[in-house]
């Protein structure tokens, strides 16, 4: 008290006065400052298909690389299980075969966050630019199918979830005895 | 007597497909059963939706298993045998090392040239984009809000790269087919 009247009589500021005028809805949260310039996308994924997975690697590289550039961010960057085709050449007029081979589609993804929209058709400009040959790429919004591709489906899990579910059906729930 | 024995075959075998029965009557879905208390009816369908749940827990901590990625694992029947796949050491002289080292070094500036130049582009398009965007802003205000938006309309987007020739003239493709041959999971 002593101490106050003191500083009053001195013309000390208070702490109060120090720190200034206060917002009051700043009293018990910080400011959380957004800083994105434009609207963004939910995550994409970036796919490459090839026959050779040496490209497609380097490929794979150079989009992750590209796409830090415009300030995205990359989430996952994976390989999937390749696709395999058999391609067979027939004999003219006939079903016999003359040649064989076997052909794995390669596959890798690139999964990215923070994609400001007016700035995704400038990076599949420049990957388009560079795409090496008989690459597929493909620009799309990510889907919970496509992490689930990458996973060996769990049958008898998936067996339990219907059976849970099922409890909800009151047909079920009749059969049981329960209603 | 064959008659008889044909009778008793037959007696047994219907024992038999009835004791087979007898397990799939408990399904839920095959008969009705008989209502029960309440009170003990829920009891045993919090039990049930418990044990489930927490089966279907214990499952997903274990069962997510990637596909393989059969050009990124070991072969291993060529690995037990590398030993007879490797070549003699060749023993390379001063001159040759040198003209590698130079070769490279070049090779490593072009493609640093190369990354420039698509940064330079990068920087530039950014920039002139967004001063684009900044004009559109000062013209009509409804535009620029509509150019900033996701168009998830473009998406998905599926770029083909080039061949590896030109398209040959008069080529006649062979008769064939392509059979998938992915592995069913």
């Amino acid at each position: 008290m002593l101490a106050l009247r003191v500083a009053a009589r001195r013309g000390f500021a208070s702490l109060r006065e120090i720190a200034g005028e206060q917002d009051a809805s700043l009293l018990y949260e910080p400011k959380f400052v957004d800083s994105r310039e434009f609207p963004e996308y939910n995550t994409i994924n970036v796919r490459i298909q090839g026959y050779d997975f040496g490209p497609l690697e380097k490929f794979q590289s150079y989009i992750h690389q590209t796409a830090k550039r415009f300030g995205f961010n990359v989430v996952d960057s994976y390989a999937c299980s390749a696709q395999t085709h058999r391609a067979i050449t027939y004999k003219p007029h006939s079903t016999v075969g003359e040649a064989e081979m076997e052909l794995s589609v390669y596959d890798r993804v690139v999964r990215l966050d923070a994609v400001s929209a007016p700035r995704l058709s400038l990076l599949t400009q420049i990957l388009q630019a560079h795409i090496p040959v008989g690459v597929t790429l493909t620009v799309k919004e990510h889907e919970k199918a496509d992490e689930d591709y990458r996973y060996i489906p769990d049958l008898l899990l998936k067996e339990k979830q219907t059976e849970l579910k099922a409890l909800d059906d009151p047909n079920v729930r009749r059969n049981l005895g329960w209603e | 007597m064959s008659l008889l024995s044909n009778f008793a075959k037959l007696v047994i075998k219907s024992q038999a497909q009835f004791h087979q029965s007898i397990p799939s009557c408990s399904s839920v879905f095959m008969k009705r059963q008989k209502k029960i208390d309440p009170e003990v009816a829920k009891q045993r369908e919090a039990r049930r939706r418990k044990r489930l749940e927490k089966e279907i827990r214990q499952m997903q901590k274990h069962s997510k298993k990637p596909k393989p990625v059969d050009e990124l694992t070991l072969d291993v029947k060529s690995a037990k045998n590398i030993e007879e796949r490797y070549r003699p050491k060749v023993e390379v002289t001063i001159e040759k090392i040198d003209e590698r080292a130079i070769s490279m070094k070049e090779y490593t500036r072009s493609r640093n040239e190369l990354q420039r130049l698509d940064d330079k582009w990068i920087a530039g398009v950014i920039a002139s984009q967004r001063k684009a965007l900044n004009e559109l802003k000062k013209l009509d205000p409804k535009l620029y809000e509509s150019a900033i938006q996701p168009a998830p309309g473009d998406l998905p987007l599926i770029i083909q790269g080039p061949s590896l020739t030109p398209p040959i003239k008069n080529y006649e493709a062979p008769d064939g087919d392509y059979i998938d041959t992915t592995r069913n999971w």
